[in-house]
């Protein structure tokens, strides 16, 4: 491999780190204070009550959003980490690869999930709502999903390719 | 696969080792232990010319077509 192309990867990887780790001190920063808001806060637990299980279903589905988002990138992380490490043609970054393609094709079910929840129960006009949402909102990730899928398939035949030249004498 | 590489039976008759053979035309013992055992994909006609004027063999000599259900009835033997 190149010197600069390591060069690059090894950055990526660090930048990847980096990112990671901010994201998840970020989300828990932010569960951090928002249950101390909210528990220690003097809001009436009357009116509280009433929106609080949607608050929380709310920031939990944000939550597997996030979550999914930290998964993915240390996918990629460790298909960063492999090549830097030689292993360009390898099995394992294939399965990464479909691993982050599954993920991202299946970005709309939690939406969905929540809007069925709603749907099931007493808000009806916004569960509905929400899963238009689901649909509307999340194609572009299963489109970007469906490219990583067609791409693994296209890097699982050039690791057969590559098989084959290595078993050429 | 269909194709059979008799490299051992070469050897055998020319009583010489695989070592040898490797040091003689200058591939890699691995590489010639792959061709031996028949988990070589393909062969390039430089190593074939190579081997074949080390063991002064024919292509056909190293190299035979054997149908697939013959190949089954080899193996049951």
């Amino acid at each position: 491999m190149k010197q600069h192309t390591t060069t690059l990867l090894r950055v990526l990887f660090w930048l990847l780190n980096i990112v990671i780790a901010g994201i998840v001190l970020f989300a828990l920063f932010f569960a951090v204070f928002f249950f101390r808001n909210t528990f220690h806060a003097n809001i009436p637990r009357e009116g509280l009550a009433d929106s609080f299980k949607l608050i929380l279903l709310g920031i939990l589905i944000q939550g597997v959003y996030l979550a999914g988002l930290v998964y993915i990138l240390v996918q990629v992380n460790r298909i960063v980490y492999r090549i830097l490490k030689g292993n360009v043609y390898d099995d394992k970054n294939l399965y990464y690869l479909r691993r982050i393609s599954y993920l991202l094709l299946l970005a709309p079910v939690p939406h969905m999930i929540f809007g069925m929840i709603l749907l099931l129960g007493a808000q009806k006009g916004t569960g509905f709502m929400m899963l238009i949402d689901s649909l509307g909102n999340y194609w572009p990730y299963c489109l970007v999903g469906l490219g990583v899928l067609v791409l693994s398939e296209i890097y699982k035949k050039g690791i057969a390719y590559k098989r084959d030249l290595e078993l050429t004498i | 696969m269909p194709i059979v590489v008799n490299l051992d039976v070469i050897l055998a008759k020319r009583k010489m080792s695989l070592t040898m053979l490797s040091e003689r035309v200058g591939i890699t013992l691995a590489n010639l232990s792959v061709l031996k055992s028949g988990k070589a994909k393909a062969i390039r006609f430089s190593t074939l010319e190579e081997i074949c004027k080390v063991l002064n063999c024919q292509p056909a000599d190293l190299l035979e077509y054997v149908s697939e259900e013959e190949l089954q009835q080899r193996k049951l033997v």
